[in-house]
C-alpha cells in the first residue's frame, strides 16, 4: 500500500513554512536552469568567431537566462525566506490568507513552466533580451509563439507576485505579536515590507505593459509598431517597473545581509533607525530614475537632467546603510561563520556595483558605457553581488532552522572562497571590455582585449568565460554540502548563531504552528511566551493552540494553477487545451466557493497583537484595499500610455478622431449611467445587509448584476458595431488603446459579475445579513474601483 | 436612513457630473481650450467622490486614503517623464 499522506502534504500544504520550502527547491531549480544557460553562452562567447551557438539560439539562451535569473529566481528566492521567516519573525502562526499563499506559489510554478515550454514552442523561445525591446518584441521581428508564451508566462508570474504582495502586507500589518512594534520588525522583515510596497506599485506596470505587447502580437493592435507609440513606449512602460525591481531583486538580500553582521558581530544593528528610513527613501526614489536606462533614446534634455540628477540622489541612502553596516562591525565579537562571510563578501560585492553605478548615473558618461559589457558588470556586481549573496549567506543562516541540521562549515568556506573567486573573475573584466557592445552572439579579433601573461594572449572573454565555470562549480559545493547536511549533518539546537529575532525562540524546525509554548509577548525586558487568554484577553482562545496540518490542506490552489497554466499555453497552441484549461478554472473556482462556503478550510487562529496603522480593518478588507492600490499602478499606467499616444500623435500627424466621429457619446452616457447606478444599488446592498433586511439584501445584489451584465451586453454591442464600421483593433491607435482599456476594464466588470454570483449564494446560505455584510463590504470596494475607472475611461474615450 | 441619503447624494452628484461632462463635450466653446481640463476635473471629482462614499464603508479613512494617494503619487513620475517624451524637443533619435 503505497503511503500518498506526505505527496499530499506537500501539493495541498497552505502552511507557510512549506510553501516556503516549495519556493526554495523550485527557486533554486530555476537558477540552475538560467546558470546553465548562462554557462552555454559564455561557452560561445569565451574566443572569437566561435561557432559554438547560431545567433537565434545565443539570443534565446540570454533572453531567457536575464528573465528566469531575475523573475523565477532572485525574487522567489527573497520569497521563499520571507514566506518561511516573515510570520515566524512577526509573532503570527501562518500568512494572513494561508491558500492565496499556496496559490501564489503554484501559479509561480506554473508560469515558469509555461516559460521553459516557451522552447518546445515552435520556432523557439523569446529572443528579444530580458529588457523586452520594442520593436524586437513585435511578431515582425520575432514571430515565434515561443515568444508570446513567455510574455503570458510572465503576465502569470506577475499575477502570483502581486497576490502574494497583498498578503505579505496584511499578514505585517496585521498579524504582529503583542508588543511587536514595527520599529521591532527585524531587518530582514523591514526589507521585505518595502519589497512589497515595491512590487505592489512596479509589477503592475509591467502587466500593463505586456497587456500592449500581447495584445500587438495576438490581436494585431498597433501600440508597439506605430510612430505614436513605438520603442518610447514601452521604454518607459518596461523601465518604470524594471528599476523598481532591481530593488526588488537587492532588498531582500541586502536586509539579510544587515541581519547577519548583526548577529555575527554580536552587536546591535548600528542606527536601524536611521536605516530603515533609508529603505524608505529608496524605495521612493526607486520610482523615479527608471528613465537613466533611456539616456540614449533621445528623451528630452531636461528629462535627462533630471533622471540624472534623481539617480544620484539615489545613492545617498544606500551610502548611508553602508556606512551603518560597517559601523555594525565595529568593535564587535565577529565569528566568521559561512552566512557572515557571505554578508561580508555581500557588502564588499555591493559597494563595487554602487559605485559603478554611480558612473550610470551621468549622461556624459553613460553615452560612452551604455550597451557594453560595462553596464552588464555593473548590474551583476549589484545584484548578484548585492542581492544573491546575500541570500545565500541567509540560505546557511537558516539552514539550520529550517531542516534541524547544522551544514559542513568547512564546505561552506570552501563554497564562499570559490563563489568570491568566480564572481569577480567573471564579473570584474566585464569592467575592462567598456567599448564591447554586450548584445552580440560574436566578435572578431579586434574586439578581443585582453593581456599577455609572457607571450601568451588572455582575452577578457576567455577570463569572464573560465570564471563563469568557476562561478558554476562554487555552486555545486553549495549544492552538495546542503543536500548531504540536510540527510547527514548533526543536530542542530535552536538557536545555533546566538540569533536575536523570533525565529530562534522556537524549535529547529520550527513546530507546526510555530510558536508550541503561547503567544509571544514582546516587551524591554524580552520575550515571554503566555497562554493565550492572558495575551489577548482570550478573545482568540478557541483553537489557538489545536488543529492539525490536514485542516489546513486546500486541493484548490493547485488546480487553479494548473488551468491557468493549461489555459494560457491552449491560447497560443491548441484550442482544446484552452477549452480544458478554462474547464478545469471554473471547477476550481467553484470547489474554492464551496470549500469556504462549507466552511472546510479552517485558517490558523491569531493572537490578538499589533495591528498599527490598520487595526480598524478586517484581514480581508485591508486585503482588498492593498489591491486596488495595486490596480491604481495598473491603470495608471495605462492612462500614462493613452496620454503618450494621443500627445504624440500631435507630432506625427495623426488625427485622433474628434468626439463623436467614433464614437455615439450618448451611447457610452448611457452605459455609463447603467454603471453608475450598479454602484448605488451595491452600497444599498451593504446598508440592507446591516440593517438585517434579507430581501432588500438580495433586491440590491441581483439588481447590481443586472446592471453590470446590461453594461457588458451594451458594450459587446458597441464594440459589434465599431468593427462592422471598420474601427478594428489594428486600425489605428486611438483604436487599439479604445480596445485594450475598456477590455481590460470589461474584465474587471466580468470578474466582479462572478464574484456577484458567489456573494449572492453566500448571502443566501447565510443564517444572518450581518454575516454576509463583511463580504458585500469587501465586494462593495472591489465595484466602486470599477466604477471609479470607468467614470476617467469615458470622457478619455468618448469626450475628449 | 442617513446612509441611504448619503449613498443617493452621491449618486446625484455623479449624475450631475455626467450632465456638465456631457454638455461640455458637446459645445466645447463654453469654456473654450479649458473644457478637456474641466471634464477631466469632474471626472477627478466623481472618482473622489466614489472612494469617499462608496468605497470607504465604515472605516476610519485615514490610513487608507494616505495609502491611496502614495499610490497615485508614484504613477505621477509616469506621466510626467511620458508627458516631457513627447511635448519637450528630442535632442536626438530614436535607435
Amino acid at each position: 500500500m503505497v503511503d500518498w499522506h506526505p505527496l499530499k502534504r506537500w501539493l495541498f500544504t497552505t502552511n507557510h513554512k512549506d510553501i516556503g520550502i516549495l519556493y526554495l527547491l523550485t527557486s533554486l531549480y530555476f537558477f540552475v536552469a538560467a546558470g546553465l544557460l548562462a554557462l552555454t553562452f559564455r561557452t560561445q562567447l569565451a574566443i572569437p568567431s566561435n561557432t559554438f551557438l547560431q545567433p537565434d539560439e545565443y539570443n534565446q539562451a540570454v533572453t531567457t537566462h536575464g528573465l528566469l535569473m531575475l523573475l523565477w529566481v532572485l525574487t522567489p528566492l527573497g520569497a521563499a525566506f520571507a514566506n518561511y521567516f516573515v510570520p515566524i519573525q512577526i509573532g503570527a502562526r501562518d500568512m494572513a490568507f494561508p491558500r492565496l499563499n499556496a496559490l501564489s506559489y503554484w501559479v509561480y510554478l506554473a508560469s515558469g513552466l509555461l516559460a521553459l515550454s516557451s522552447f518546445l514552442a515552435g520556432g523557439g523561445t523569446a529572443d528579444w533580451g530580458w529588457t523586452t525591446y520594442a520593436p524586437l518584441n513585435t511578431v515582425e521581428f520575432s514571430p515565434a509563439v515561443g515568444g508570446s508564451m513567455m510574455g503570458l508566462a510572465l503576465m502569470l508570474l506577475m499575477a502570483s507576485s502581486i497576490v502574494s504582495t497583498v498578503n505579505f502586507l496584511v499578514t505585517i500589518f496585521r498579524l504582529r505579536a503583542p508588543g511587536m512594534s514595527l520599529m521591532k520588525l527585524p531587518l530582514f522583515t523591514w526589507a521585505w515590507i518595502f519589497t512589497s510596497l515595491l512590487m505592489l506599485w512596479a509589477f503592475p506596470s509591467f502587466v500593463s505593459a505586456l497587456t500592449l505587447l500581447i495584445s500587438d502580437r495576438t490581436f494585431g493592435t498597433v501600440f508597439f509598431t506605430s510612430t505614436q507609440g513605438g520603442p518610447l513606449l514601452w521604454d518607459h512602460m518596461f523601465w518604470f517597473f524594471g528599476h523598481p525591481e532591481v530593488y526588488v531583486l537587492l532588498l531582500p538580500g541586502f536586509g539579510i545581509t544587515g541581519d547577519l553582521l548583526s548577529t555575527f558581530s554580536r552587536r546591535p544593528l548600528y542606527a536601524k533607525k536611521i536605516i530603515i528610513p533609508c529603505l524608505a527613501i529608496a524605495s521612493i526614489l526607486s520610482f523615479t530614475v527608471w528613465a537613466h536606462h533611456m539616456f540614449m533614446t533621445g528623451i528630452s534634455q531636461s528629462l535627462l537632467e533630471a533622471f540624472n540628477v534623481t539617480t544620484e540622489l539615489i545613492s545617498i541612502p544606500f551610502a548611508i546603510i553602508v556606512i551603518a553596516y560597517i559601523f555594525t562591525l565595529r568593535g564587535g565579537s565577529i565569528r566568521f561563520a559561512t552566512p557572515m562571510l557571505f554578508a561580508v563578501g555581500s557588502l564588499g560585492l555591493f559597494i563595487i556595483g554602487g559605485i559603478t553605478g554611480v558612473f550610470n548615473s551621468s549622461v556624459a558618461l553613460d553615452t560612452a558605457f551604455r550597451g557594453t559589457f560595462w553596464v552588464v558588470g555593473h548590474f551583476h556586481y549589484t545584484i548578484v553581488g548585492g542581492g544573491l549573496t546575500g541570500l545565500f549567506g541567509g540560505l546557511y543562516y537558516w539552514f539550520p532552522k529550517i531542516t534541524g541540521r547544522m551544514y559542513s562549515e568547512r564546505l561552506g568556506k570552501i563554497h564562499f572562497v570559490v563563489y568570491i573567486i568566480g564572481f569577480n573573475l567573471l564579473y570584474f573584466p566585464m569592467h575592462l571590455l567598456y567599448d564591447m557592445p554586450r548584445r552580440i552572439f560574436t566578435y572578431d579579433s579586434s574586439l578581443n582585449a585582453g593581456f599577455y601573461i609572457g607571450s601568451l594572449f588572455v582575452g577578457y572573454n576567455f577570463l569572464i568565460t573560465i570564471g563563469a565555470f568557476t562561478f558554476g562549480i562554487s555552486q555545486l559545493i553549495m549544492f552538495a554540502n546542503l543536500l548531504w547536511s540536510a540527510r547527514r549533518g548533526p543536530a542542530a539546537n535552536k538557536d545555533p548563531w546566538g540569533g536575536y529575532s523570533l525565529e530562534w525562540g522556537v524549535p529547529s524546525p520550527p513546530p507546526e504552528f510555530n510558536f508550541p509554548e503561547g503567544v509571544p509577548v514582546i516587551s524591554a525586558t524580552g520575550v515571554t511566551y503566555r497562554p493565550v487568554a492572558m495575551a489577548d484577553g482570550g478573545h482568540a482562545d478557541a483553537g489557538y493552540g489545536a488543529g492539525s496540518h490536514e485542516e489546513h490542506w486546500s486541493h484548490w490552489p493547485i488546480v487553479v494553477a494548473a488551468g491557468s497554466g493549461i489555459a494560457l499555453w491552449g491560447l497560443l497552441m491548441s484550442l482544446p487545451a484552452l477549452l480544458l484549461g478554462t474547464g478545469i478554472l471554473a471547477v476550481a473556482f467553484i470547489g474554492w466557493g464551496r470549500e469556504t462556503l462549507r466552511g472546510r478550510f479552517s485558517e490558523p487562529i491569531e493572537a490578538v497583537g499589533e495591528k498599527w496603522p490598520f487595526a480598524r480593518l478586517e484581514n480581508v478588507s485591508l486585503g482588498m484595499w492593498v489591491f486596488i492600490f495595486g490596480e491604481i499602478a495598473f491603470f495608471g499606467t495605462l492612462f500614462g500610455a493613452y496620454v503618450f499616444l494621443r500627445m504624440n500623435s500631435l507630432l506625427t500627424g495623426f488625427v485622433w478622431p474628434r468626439p463623436g466621429e467614433v464614437h455615439n457619446i450618448f451611447f457610452g452616457g448611457f452605459n455609463t449611467i447603467v454603471l453608475l447606478t450598479s454602484g448605488l444599488t451595491m452600497v444599498f446592498a451593504l446598508t440592507f445587509a446591516r440593517r438585517g433586511s434579507y430581501r432588500g439584501l438580495q433586491g440590491s445584489l441581483v439588481a447590481t448584476f443586472a446592471l453590470g451584465a446590461f453594461f457588458m451586453v451594451n458594450k459587446a454591442f458597441e464594440w459589434r458595431e465599431l468593427f462592422a464600421g471598420g474601427f478594428t483593433f489594428s486600425t489605428n491607435t486611438a483604436s487599439s488603446i479604445y480596445y485594450v482599456l475598456t477590455g481590460v476594464h470589461g474584465a474587471h466588470v466580468v470578474a466582479g459579475l462572478t464574484a456577484l454570483v458567489y456573494l449572492m449564494v453566500k448571502a443566501l446560505k447565510a443564517s444572518s445579513t450581518t454575516q454576509a455584510a463583511g463580504a458585500v463590504e469587501i465586494f462593495g470596494i472591489y465595484w466602486g474601483m470599477v466604477d471609479a475607472v470607468w467614470v476617467f475611461l469615458f470622457p478619455l474615450l468618448y469626450l475628449l | 436612513m442617513i446612509d441611504e441619503m448619503k449613498y443617493a447624494a452621491v449618486y446625484g452628484i455623479l449624475m450631475l457630473g455626467l450632465i456638465v461632462e456631457l454638455l461640455i463635450a458637446v459645445d466645447g466653446s463654453i469654456l473654450g481650450a479649458f473644457a478637456g481640463a474641466a471634464i477631466l476635473a469632474i471626472a477627478s471629482l466623481q472618482a473622489f467622490f466614489i472612494f469617499l462614499v462608496y468605497m470607504h464603508g465604515r472605516y476610519g479613512p485615514r490610513p487608507v486614503a494616505v495609502f491611496a494617494a502614495i499610490s497615485l503619487l508614484t504613477v505621477v513620475p509616469l506621466f510626467i517623464a511620458l508627458l516631457y517624451s513627447v511635448v519637450m524637443p528630442h535632442h536626438g533619435s530614436l535607435p
